[in-house]
């Protein structure tokens, strides 16, 4: 792509034939006023070209813009243009009616490719200044945007011809999905996720909390939590116990399969949008662990413990998934689930409650059976819950409406 | 909307100018007045209250109409002027478009119209005033293209705000904000840099018209539409009512050279230039006489030695083929575009008469910077043709004519008598008649038509009715009683006098100086005796050794212009610009009008190497090689006392143009090596790599150091904009949204101080030191959290 060019314009190709034909003419007949006219003219048009280019020359553009923003909400682009100081006894007092383009593109996910330009104008920007343009857009679609490159572009002063430049290569901006509500019923469901994952003796020890007291062993008491020492003075298996705290693990496993596995295109940006709003209560109010992987045209993974960076990473992830492309094979799909399964049941993120959202119907034991065979070693996982997000039972836990 | 009432008045502005253009090189002034009046009338009625405007189908009707009328007038008119009809069509269009509803392609067309009227009326026009509506045409083409350009663009961004409602799309952009923020506060200036940019368009496009080789052997094939002369005709028709008009329209300019001389010179007294002669009169009417044998024969005129005075003659184009000059004329150059037509006696071109002319020839009639009153006999005179008595040519001057004339014989007989100059020579007998006509009290000159009596002849009734009128009465009224009296005598019709103009060392003659005089014949005794006088030089081809022709002494009988010095009206500032005014003419015809390939060489070229010679001669002389030159000189000057001085002819050093070439280019090198290390240290001034030119306020210490510790050092290529940019959203992800201002905030303050020289007050320094503080504390908050998480 070049960075500057000139352009002729359809005014500048007919002043040029009228030139050219006054100019032949007065050559050729040797008239002399008509040589004249016809130098006047070449310059005019030459002086055109000139005033276009020095219009432009030493123009800068520092465009102020956030990082990230929800979808549907404004964007206020503030462009600030910057003119350099003149340094000619002869340097034009300003640039006169500089357009600028704009461009808003949709990079991600691929199969939203879109672009559109925003057109404005800047009538006067003095030699050694700056002006500042502000517009304002409503970006609807999650997503990784680009805006910009900005090109600037002037016709001034006869619009015989056209100087075009582009500025700067453009900044990125992320449009997360917009979260919505989570129903009771989802609450209901998390809750049994994390207590099953606490009726594990084997996850006993793993509790986070500070040390209360010792009791009595009973059943479904995990062989770890035993406090030997003292079992072995009272003569009683004892354990340990200790003190409860809000601290939640969770892995979520987006999986989102290909287009033709729902029967609108909305129902994949509702599966997004709930597993924004699952990570979205999760940082919000819980002190846990979330682990995300999303199945999709690509495997990713992304989380860890909460921190100021979690909801934004777990949010972009999200903002920049797409359904797998049509025409995949199922065992494709199959291999990109496994994949997915195998990242959750890596060695730190094991026996955690896993949720997964899927078009297909995933049962726990067959889940589990992959995990098993990922990690080489039962009990790779914990409890599993899936949600069939194709079906009326995804509307049970997540409203769209904030 | 301003802006585009500010384009309908220039568009109006421009079409009208062009049609005026037009108008003044095709000489209608019907045209141009009309499109003025439609422009005026559009702008008001179609443009302003929308009265009156003419729809499509209308508008194209009346376009065919003007088409058939143009296609009507191109048949109708002359050959050469046939262009002229095209040209009208343009106009007839442009005053149908005037009556449209303005839009961007009416806009277009009209000034494209306007264009074309320009480039039709360049084709035929040469004038200076010409030029100078050419200026003030480009003038106000461009401040009118700067405006509809930015009438376009506002239309364009309005086009833009309405398509860019809210749309289902992906982004739904509002460019309100953005549009009420721009301001159209630049339009005062668009006239300035209109003006501007006339001024330097003008003076590069001169400069390579001047400079651009021509090709081709320069003859202008530009159809110059001639006009007709007021002043001069070839016949003469007397008791005519009506005052004789004085057009200041410019006929030709005259320059005398001394033999070998360049610098021209002034004549002592008025130049007389012949043209017509006629010598048949009948009823008031002179014309020329119509010889049995003479056909349309033209012959060549004798050509001179370098070794007398010359003449120069550069006429404007007119329809007549005539060619004025102080009489009689040699040629000087092999090949002559200019000869004798041997029925009118008069000296005419051999080139087309729609190009300008300019000739030099030589002038046998001047005499020590003065024109003599006796001229030789010229080759197309025909001394013994009778019809230089006529009408009293008869044995007994018993004809009608004669008889009718019988009180103007009797009036030049009474005179000779009164003088006692009955038996006296030729010269002395036509100077009394002469002098009776130029001083006596009872004949008056005036332009203003008398009354005649119809039953007298006009010549018989202005020297006893209404001794009243103009040159051509005088002369006709000498010239009779001349022959009356036995003189054989004609009668010159040309131009006398002239502005003589101190800058360009020329005359400049004038239609209004067009002028008849009397011309009588002197037997060759006589013009011998005023030879051998002084009066003819005897290497003049005219003179002797052809004694026995005699010659013609001028005789002007008119009275009050003795002198004949353009009277001047006005004062000496007046002059002074009529003069400047038509010097500037001359340049303009000179330099531009007739600039061809010879001139462009010697004019242009040779002067500029001439300069360039001189300069590098200067420089070479005074700063490299002073001894060798003074040495050169003094071998020069032994050289010269040795032998005779021989012509110096100019060659090509090549050392020289080497060593200016390689001067050219040093220079050209220091310039750009000084402009680079300019831009250098400007670049450095603007961007300092390291710290600031004035040391940094506490605050923004504090806030480095803030940054340095909790959230990220700033880069060195980072600007501290750049950088407090990528703190607040910093501080967003770490949620702390509510304070994301505050680097924004800290950097403003240090960019006014460090780059605005605008010290913060002690309040704002606090104020900002205490949010930094406040910022830190939150920040340590959140980073002791995520360590405890």
């Amino acid at each position: 792509m070049r960075r500057r060019k000139t352009v002729i314009c359809r005014e500048g190709w007919y002043y040029l034939l009228v030139l050219g034909f006054v100019a032949l003419s007065s050559v050729l007949r040797n008239v002399n006023m008509l040589m004249v006219v016809s130098a006047i003219m070449l310059f005019a048009f030459l002086f055109s070209w000139r005033m276009a280019i020095k219009a432009i020359r030493g123009v800068t553009l520092h465009r102020k813009i956030p990082h990230t923003i929800r979808s549907g909400d404004v964007l206020d682009i503030q462009l600030e243009l910057k003119s350099a100081k003149p340094r000619s006894l002869f340097a034009q007092a300003g640039s006169r009616c500089l357009e600028i383009d704009e461009t808003i593109r949709h990079l991600l996910p691929k199969s939203q490719l879109a672009k559109k330009t925003v057109q404005l104008m800047c009538w006067y920007l003095p030699r050694g200044g700056k002006e500042t343009l502000t517009y304002r857009a409503r970006l609807l679609q999650r997503g990784l945007y680009r805006i910009g490159p900005t090109r600037i572009a002037t016709g001034f002063p006869l619009g015989l011809l056209r100087h075009i430049r582009i500025l700067d290569q453009g900044d990125r901006v992320v449009v997360l999905p917009r979260p919505g509500r989570l129903l009771p019923a989802f609450g209901r469901m998390f809750a049994q996720l994390q207590l099953g994952m606490r009726g594990d003796p084997l996850r006993q020890d793993r509790q986070i909390g500070d040390f209360h007291g010792l009791r009595d062993w009973r059943d479904g008491d995990s062989h770890r939590v035993i406090h030997w020492r003292s079992t072995a003075r009272r003569g009683i298996p004892l354990v340990r116990e200790f003190e409860h705290q809000q601290h939640e693990e969770l892995n979520l496993l987006v999986e989102l399969g290909s287009e033709r596995d729902y029967s609108q295109r909305a129902q994949v940006e509702q599966v997004i949008r709930f597993a924004a709003t699952i990570a979205s209560e999760f940082c919000r109010h819980r002190d846990g662990i979330l682990r995300m992987v999303i199945v999709g045209a690509e495997v990713t993974s992304g989380g860890g413990a909460n921190h100021p960076r979690l909801l934004e990473q777990l949010l972009t992830l999200l903002a920049t998934a797409d359904t797998q492309p049509q025409g995949i094979k199922d065992t494709r799909n199959e291999r990109a689930f496994e994949r997915g399964i195998q990242l959750l049941c890596q060695a730190d993120h094991r026996c955690r409650p896993t949720l997964i959202l899927s078009p297909y119907v995933r049962e726990p034991s067959q889940v589990t059976l992959i995990a098993d065979s990922a990690a080489a070693t039962q009990t790779a996982v914990g409890p599993i819950r899936c949600i069939d997000t194709s079906s009326d039972e995804f509307g049970h836990f997540f409203d769209p409406a904030e | 909307m301003a802006t585009e009432r500010l384009l309908q008045l220039l568009t109006a502005l421009l079409t009208a100018l062009g049609s005026v253009m037009l108008g003044t090189s095709s000489g209608n002034v019907t045209l141009p007045l009309l499109t003025i009046a439609a422009a005026t009338m559009s702008i008001y009625l179609t443009d302003r209250l929308r009265w009156f405007y003419l729809h499509g189908s209308v508008a194209n009707l009346a376009a065919l109409c003007a088409v058939l009328i143009s296609i009507y007038d191109f048949y109708q008119l002359e050959r050469d002027r046939q262009l002229l009809a095209i040209a009208y069509l343009l106009v007839y269009l442009q005053i149908v478009l005037l009556f449209q509803i303005k839009t961007h392609r009416i806009y277009w067309q009209l000034h494209l119209l306007s264009l074309l009227q320009v480039i039709v009326a360049t084709a035929v026009s040469t004038s200076l005033g010409f030029g100078i509506l050419l200026i003030i045409y480009l003038y106000c083409c461009l401040w009118t293209g700067f405006v509809f350009f930015v009438v376009r663009q506002e239309n364009q961004q309005r086009d833009r705000l309405k398509s860019s409602l809210p749309q289902t799309w992906t982004t739904d952009v509002s460019l309100a904000e953005a549009l009420r923020e721009q301001q159209t506060r630049f339009h005062p200036r668009l006239a300035l840099a209109a003006l501007r940019q006339a001024a330097g368009i003008c003076l590069f496009a001169f400069l390579t018209f001047l400079l651009l080789p021509r090709i081709g052997d320069g003859t202008s094939h530009q159809k110059i539409i001639g006009t007709r002369m007021i002043g001069f005709t070839d016949s003469v028709r007397l008791g005519e009512l009506g005052t004789a008009i004085e057009s200041e329209e410019p006929v030709l300019r005259l320059w005398f050279f001394e033999p070998g001389a360049e610098q021209a010179f002034r004549l002592l007294g008025s130049p007389m230039l012949r043209g017509a002669v006629v010598n048949y009169y009948q009823n008031g009417t002179w014309s020329i006489a119509q010889g049995q044998h003479i056909w349309e024969q033209e012959i060549e005129i004798p050509s001179s030695n370098a070794g007398s005075v010359r003449q120069r003659i550069a006429m404007t184009p007119l329809r007549e083929r005539t060619v004025f000059a102080i009489y009689p004329p040699t040629s000087i150059d092999q090949q002559s575009t200019v000869a004798f037509n041997l029925r009118t006696q008069q000296m005419v071109r051999t080139t087309s008469q729609s190009n300008p002319f300019d000739v030099i020839l030589g002038a046998s009639g001047i005499h020590n910077r003065r024109q003599t009153r006796i001229t030789a006999i010229g080759p197309t005179d025909a001394i013994g043709d009778i019809s230089l008595l006529q009408p009293f040519h008869g044995a007994e001057n018993a004809n009608a004519a004669a008889q009718r004339l019988e009180p103007l014989s009797a009036l030049a007989a009474r005179i000779l008598e009164e003088n006692g100059l009955t038996d006296a020579t030729t010269i002395e007998r036509a100077d009394a008649l002469c002098n009776y006509l130029k001083s006596s009290p009872r004949f008056k000159y005036s332009l203003t038509g008398v009354k005649r009596d119809p039953e007298l002849d006009p010549i018989i009734d202005f020297l006893t009715e209404n001794p009243e009128g103009h040159c051509e009465y005088f002369s006709s009224a000498l010239t009779l009683m001349l022959r009356s009296v036995g003189i054989r005598a004609r009668m010159i019709i040309g131009f006398r006098g002239g502005d003589w103009n101190h800058l360009g060392a020329y005359y400049q003659i004038r239609q209004k100086d067009a002028h008849s005089w009397t011309e009588a014949y002197i037997p060759p005794d006589e013009a011998q005796s005023f030879s051998e006088n002084g009066s003819l030089p005897s290497a003049d081809p005219y003179a002797y050794p052809q004694p026995e022709r005699g010659g013609w002494l001028r005789l002007d009988p008119t009275p009050g212009n003795s002198g004949f010095e353009s009277q001047m009206k006005g004062g000496v500032a007046w002059q002074f610009y009529g003069q400047m005014r038509n010097y500037a003419d001359f340049l303009w015809t000179k330099y531009v009008i007739q600039l061809d390939a010879r001139r462009q060489q010697e004019e242009i070229y040779d002067r500029f190497a001439d300069w360039a010679g001189a300069l590098l001669d200067t420089v070479v002389q005074k700063f490299i090689s002073q001894d060798r030159s003074e040495q050169r000189s003094l071998e020069s000057a032994e050289t010269d006392r040795a032998a005779p001085a021989e012509p110096s002819h100019k060659t090509l050093d090549w050392t020289r143009l080497s060593l200016w070439l390689a001067i050219l280019l040093s220079l050209t090198g220091c310039i750009f090596l000084v402009r680079r290390l300019y831009r250098a240290g400007f670049q450095e001034r603007c961007v300092t790599a390291k710290g600031f030119a004035t040391p940094p306020r506490p605050f923004y210490r504090q806030w480095e150091r803030l940054a340095a510790r909790y959230l990220a050092r700033r880069r060195p290529e980072q600007t501290a904009q750049a950088h407090a940019a990528q703190m607040s959203d910093r501080l967003v992800a770490y949620g702390l949204a509510n304070q994301r201002d505050i680097p924004a905030r800290v950097v403003d303050a240090h960019y006014a101080y460090a780059y605005g020289g605008m010290t913060p007050d002690s309040e704002t320094e606090a104020e900002l030191s205490d949010l930094i503080v406040m910022l830190g504390k939150a920040l340590a908050t959140r980073q002791r959290d995520a360590l405890k998480t």
